[in-house]
This record gives structure tokens, C-alpha cells and sequence, in this order.
């Protein structure tokens, strides 16, 4: 069984063990993708030298932006398609190739039966289909989701009627569904909807909370705060962390790791502190595992963590910026 | 007696509103002591030479001069970064001078030294929060980032004329190296923790980089305070730290020095793009070998961006023309501008007037 298979059985419902795959997932980046490999060499991490998950050298995000240096385990002529980060059209964009996308949806789908999240019946999407927005990452996770549902945002950034009938899901970045919010009557969902929301809210003049973004979702579809789930992913990893309204951490599956870098250090924080937030996620196998975010956490165990927010001096950024970018020129 | 006492001697003696034009340089003057760390030297000569070179002369103010004369606008509102205290004083130093009202918004921070010094001064309403009551002065002059810019660009009443300060960058151009010079751009760096317009973020050097580079390094280690950065200048930096080794390690023409286990200072030469770029403050400066022709095609749009150029030597500063920076000057004397300078490229008392005509 290659490592592919082993992790895809892992994220079907199959067993696995965390520090072992990542290590495993290690020697296999370290083998197969030059440009990782040169770096790890360069910060003396090799697979004979680490000999625990917690010390995979991590690349910052910014790696990704990097023209010319191809960040992948396989060669060129296997890549079928790449996701691009959100950003206005003066900002690089990071992009992330792919050859399939078989461990992607197996993370989605798994994390979202690992961490019981619920079934997504009747789901309103507040955001393009896939076809519109072909190198959007969170618009193939919503298809992965369900192919089924209803999108609301056309090509142009015009959105739809919304009229929902019974529970249902709503689904869609914070920014475009605080914006339809503001655009739309106030009204009150069947009991047992639930909204998922995603992305930074910060960007084009607005700037939201992440209480505030529930507060008024909350006061506009009327649907409690606890049935608000927060979604924090990044188009460079193939895994994401959830939180609903009323916890206080995110949690990811049990194929991802999470550690927090003390900034000043550069060494592990200590146990309550905060940091940037790293995570080890398996299924980016076919790129690089360990991930440097610019977001700032305190870590409440190996796939959990507190967020606190985007760093201040990262360009502002994140799912909702792509959005937002269209509902601005509609 | 005690400064404060013989501030309140003053006042009993003097007109606190200033209206006339000898009595706020005669206030000005007796403020030397203090003002003179974050304006720079001055006398009641230059002061009226600097007057009359904006407004043309100087009785402008008090009578009518060749059919003009101007109104000091007021209120002006100064909204002040917390970067350095210099934009507080300097803004409020030309306030004065013209004899327009002011309203200060300080950070909410607070901004010690010109806090201390305007404790005393019972003309000067100073404020950390932003009541509603100053949402329309007739002036506004904002320092700050794009966001801070687009508040207040919003929050002000349409009637406000705005002076805008935005952010900006400096950079050295070192046509020859020479003893010392390492010293004095690494206090043009390191001062205010390299968080202020006039902080050196870029290098652009002719001749043995590498060498230079050393140098650098071992006067940014040597240089006291230390920076504090913050957190999020702490996290820019390591993470710039590690997109340098992995370019590095995939062939890029990157060298890195940094301060051991800490993130008090970081060179960079970059031999793969001489582009200007804005910095990350916390002493992180990069250096780049001197393009052969210094133009916006070799440094690109940011040069637009550009505050002031640090120039060695000083004879050089015509091969910048073409990029015609606002501000040039000698090596360690970039945080001090001097209060006679064009801050951005204009002229700063002319916008606190307004003029009248006869006839």
C-alpha cells in the first residue's frame, strides 16, 4: 500500500497514528520535492536528524508565492489544476498545484464525520459554483460538500434570491454573508439551521470582529450564536479546524498537528502562550506538510488551538478578500 | 523654581492665545530647551525667514501686504501616530507659530514626551480618545497608515480640509563607503525601532556589498537600546527570516545576517531584485547592490513612497535626480529633519492659512 492509500483508508474511517505518519510523510516530502528538501538541508533538519513531528521544519506561507520554484512532490506534467489565494490583483498570489484532489476530499469529508459535524441538508451557498471560480479552495470544499446545493453569487458578484423553506444550511465567507445580511430583511430560519462562515473580515474598508460577524449573522437570520460554525482553513493546506459559536477553540482531525512558535525565540511556545500558529497536515501530502501560518494562537493540545487572530502586519487577506472583491464591483 | 512654576509665570505675563506674531516666537524661543531634541535648532530669524518664504513675507499675518493677507485657519486637528513623537511636535510647533487653535489626538497608547510637554499649555487640547466635538476643524493634518487615512477621511466633516500624512519609506544610496558609516546608518535604522517614515528599510550600496554587509551587522549588534519589537514585527521578521534561507537554499542570490536567537536586527543583500520595497521595522534592513541607472524602472512604484534619502557622499545626491526624493541627506541625520523641512514635498505652514485679497 503506497502512503496515499494508507492515508486515504486513515481518512475514511481507517486507523492511524499521528506522529508516526508525519514522519513518514516527511521522508517522503524530503525525498520528493527538491525545492522542500534544499530548505530543510539549509536549517540542518533531515530525516536522519528529526525524529519527532514537533520538529518538521515548517515553511511560512509566503513559499507559496514563490514564481519559478515549484513546491510539489510530483513533476510538472502530472499537475491538473492549482488553487490561488484571494488578494487584489496588485498582491502576489500564493498557489497551490495539485495532481488530485483525492486527499482533499478525504480530509473535508473526514474531518467533517470525526468531529460530528452535521449532515448538510437544503444547503444555501453564498458564494460562486466551482465552474466560476475555478481556483477558489473553499469553493471546491463547498462542492465536495454538496454538489447539490444552491449558489447564490453568479459570475458578476450578484447574489440571488434567498428563500429558504425548513431548516436549512447556510454556508458562505464572513464578509459575503454579513454583506447579504445587510441587503436582505431581517428573518428568522427554521429551527435546526446553522450557518457555516469562513475567511478574515477584514479588508476593503470593512472590519469585523469574529464576535461581531456571529453577533450579526445571528441577528439576521436568526439562528443562535452556537449554531454558528467557524471554519479556519487557508488555501495551502488540504485540512481545516472548526469551531462552533460557543466554544473556544478550533479542532482539527486527528491527521493534523498544531504547534505555536514563540515569535521572539523562534522556539516552541510555552504551554498557555501565544504565537504563530504552525500546523502538520497529512494531506498535503503532495506538497509540503508543515505550514507556517501568520496567524496568532495559543495551542490547547496537538490539534487544537485558540485562535487570536491574522497578524496585524500581514497584508490583510483570506477567503473573504476574493469575495469581497466581487460583491465591491457588482 | 521648577519648569512647571515658571510656565505659570509665563502665562500671568502673557497673553496665553498668542494673537500676535512676536509673542508665539517669544513663546517658541523660551521652549528651546525642550522642543529643539524633535525640531531641531532655531531663533526668532529663521523662523521669520521660514515664514516668509511660505507666505512671501511674514506681516502677512497681522496686515495687509501687496493687497494679501492670510488667516490662520483653525481649529486644526492633529491626529499623531505613535511611531515617534517628532510628527506630534513638529505638527503642533508650525500650529503655533501661525497661531491656529489645535485639538491633538495623541494613540491611545499615550505619546510620553509630548504628553509631559503639553500638560502645561492650557492652549493645546490634547486627547488620546476622539470626541465627536472635533469631527469638523477646519484643518486636519493626519499622520498615519492607509487604514487610519480612510477613517478619518470618513469620520471628518466633507468642510475639512485634509493634510495628509501617509506611509512612507527612506532608503540609502552609498556611492562610497568610508569609516564610520556603518555607525551612522545603523542609528538611521535602529532610532524609533525603524518604525518611522524616516527609518532606513533599504541600502542601495556601490562597491564591496558583502564587506559592507559585516559591518553593518556587527554596528546593529553593538547599537544601544536594543529594539523591542512587537509581536507582530517579531513574527514579520522570523518568518522573512525563513523565506530568505529557502530562497537561499533554491538558488537565489540572498545572503543573511541576523542577530543570534533574537530578532533585534536582520541584513539582508539581495543580489535578485533592487525593487524598493516597504520594510518590516525591528531592524530588518536589506541591501542592494547600486543599480546602474537609479530610476523607477530599477526601483519600481514604491519610489513614489519615498521620504528621504540618506546619501554618502553628499556630493553624489545628483545621481538621485531622476527620482527626485523629497528629503536628502548625510548619513546619521535621518531621523532629524529639522522643523524647516517640506514634510512629503509641501510646503506645511501654507496649508494652515488662508489667504485674503484686496481688490
Amino acid at each position: 500500500m503506497t502512503l496515499k492509500e494508507t492515508l486515504l483508508k486513515w481518512m475514511r474511517g481507517g486507523e492511524g497514528d499521528f506522529a508516526e505518519a508525519a514522519l513518514e510523510v516527511f521522508r517522503f516530502q524530503f525525498s520528493e520535492n527538491p525545492a522542500y528538501r534544499n530548505y530543510c538541508e539549509a536549517v540542518k533538519a533531515t530525516p536522519d536528524s528529526v525524529s519527532d513531528w514537533h520538529d518538521i521544519p515548517a515553511v511560512p506561507t509566503d513559499v507559496f508565492k514563490l514564481s519559478g520554484t515549484a513546491l510539489r512532490t510530483f513533476p510538472k506534467d502530472q499537475v491538473k489544476g492549482y488553487f490561488l489565494t484571494s488578494g487584489t490583483t496588485r498582491e502576489v498570489k500564493g498557489k497551490h498545484e495539485f495532481r488530485d484532489l483525492d486527499l482533499y476530499q478525504a480530509s473535508v469529508l473526514g474531518a467533517w464525520r470525526v468531529l460530528g459535524l452535521p449532515k448538510l441538508k437544503e444547503p444555501w451557498f453564498f458564494s460562486q459554483c466551482a465552474a466560476d471560480a475555478p481556483h477558489s479552495s473553499l469553493v471546491r470544499m463547498f462542492e465536495m460538500l454538496d454538489r447539490e446545493g444552491r449558489w447564490l453569487i453568479d459570475a458578476e458578484g450578484y447574489i440571488g434570491v434567498f428563500a429558504p423553506e425548513g431548516p436549512v444550511a447556510v454556508l458562505g465567507t464572513s464578509i459575503a454573508l454579513v454583506q447579504a445580511c445587510e441587503r436582505m430583511d431581517v428573518i428568522s430560519l427554521a429551527e435546526g439551521s446553522w450557518i457555516f462562515e469562513t475567511g478574515g473580515s477584514k479588508g476593503l474598508g470593512r472590519s469585523f470582529s469574529p464576535e461581531q460577524v456571529r453577533q450579526r449573522l445571528s441577528g439576521s437570520l436568526g439562528v443562535p450564536e452556537s449554531k454558528i460554525l467557524n471554519e479556519y482553513g487557508m488555501t495551502e493546506l488540504f485540512s481545516q479546524f472548526y469551531k462552533w459559536g460557543h466554544e473556544i477553540s478550533h479542532k482539527g482531525p486527528p491527521w493534523t498537528g498544531i504547534r505555536v512558535i514563540d515569535v521572539f525565540s523562534g522556539k516552541p511556545a510555552k504551554q498557555g502562550q501565544p504565537g504563530y500558529l504552525e500546523i502538520v497536515d497529512l494531506a498535503n501530502l503532495d506538497t509540503v506538510s508543515a505550514i507556517r501560518t501568520q496567524d496568532f494562537a495559543i495551542a490547547m493540545g496537538e490539534r487544537e488551538f485558540i485562535l487570536l487572530g491574522r497578524d496585524p502586519a500581514a497584508v490583510a487577506r483570506g477567503c473573504s478578500r476574493g469575495v469581497d472583491d466581487i460583491l465591491q464591483n457588482a | 523654581m521648577d519648569a512647571r512654576a515658571e510656565l505659570t509665570i509665563y502665562y500671568k505675563t502673557h497673553d496665553g492665545r498668542m494673537k500676535t506674531l512676536s509673542k508665539r516666537i517669544e513663546f517658541l524661543l523660551s521652549q528651546r530647551k525642550k522642543l529643539e531634541k524633535w525640531v531641531g535648532e532655531y531663533g526668532e530669524a529663521t523662523l521669520i525667514a521660514w515664514i516668509d518664504r511660505e507666505l512671501g513675507d511674514s506681516r502677512r499675518l497681522e496686515q495687509w501686504v501687496d493687497g494679501t493677507k492670510v488667516v490662520a485657519r483653525g481649529p486644526v486637528l492633529h491626529v499623531v501616530s505613535g511611531n515617534t513623537e517628532h510628527a506630534a511636535f513638529q505638527s503642533v510647533f508650525r500650529a503655533i507659530l501661525i497661531g491656529c487653535e489645535s485639538w491633538v489626538k495623541i494613540p491611545s497608547e499615550g505619546l510620553m514626551e509630548f504628553e509631559v510637554w503639553a500638560a502645561d499649555l492650557d492652549f493645546l487640547e490634547v486627547k488620546r480618545e476622539l470626541p465627536d466635538a472635533w469631527k469638523a476643524p477646519e484643518v486636519a493634518v493626519i499622520y498615519g497608515g492607509a487604514e487610519a487615512l480612510s477613517f478619518f477621511r470618513d469620520w471628518l466633516a466633507p468642510r475639512t480640509r485634509l493634510i495628509e500624512h501617509g506611509p512612507k519609506i527612506s532608503a540609502a544610496f552609498i556611492f562610497e563607503d568610508r569609516e564610520g558609516l556603518e555607525t551612522e546608518l545603523a542609528e538611521d535604522i535602529m532610532r524609533y525601532g525603524q518604525r518611522g517614515c524616516l527609518s532606513v528599510q533599504t541600502i542601495y550600496f556601490k562597491g564591496d556589498e558583502e564587506k559592507f554587509c559585516q559591518k553593518l551587522a556587527h554596528a546593529l549588534e553593538a547599537r544601544r537600546p536594543k529594539i523591542t519589537a512587537t509581536v507582530s514585527e517579531a513574527g514579520g521578521i522570523r518568518n522573512a527570516r525563513e523565506l530568505v534561507r529557502f530562497r537561499n537554499a533554491n538558488g537565489a542570490d540572498l545572503k543573511l545576517w541576523e542577530s543570534p536567537e533574537a530578532v533585534d536586527w536582520t541584513v539582508v543583500l539581495d543580489r535578485e531584485e533592487t525593487l524598493l520595497k516597504p520594510g518590516l521595522s525591528g531592524g530588518f534592513v536589506r541591501v542592494i547592490p547600486m543599480p546602474e541607472e537609479l530610476d523607477r524602472e530599477s526601483l519600481g512604484a514604491e519610489i513614489d513612497f519615498l521620504s528621504t534619502a540618506v546619501v554618502e557622499p553628499l556630493a553624489s545626491s545628483n545621481e538621485l535626480e531622476e527620482i527626485a526624493p523629497s528629503r536628502i541627506c548625510s548619513p546619521g541625520e535621518a531621523q532629524e529633519p529639522g522643523i524647516l523641512w517640506h514634510p512629503d514635498g509641501e510646503m506645511p505652514l501654507a496649508g494652515l492659512v488662508r489667504w485674503r485679497d484686496l481688490g
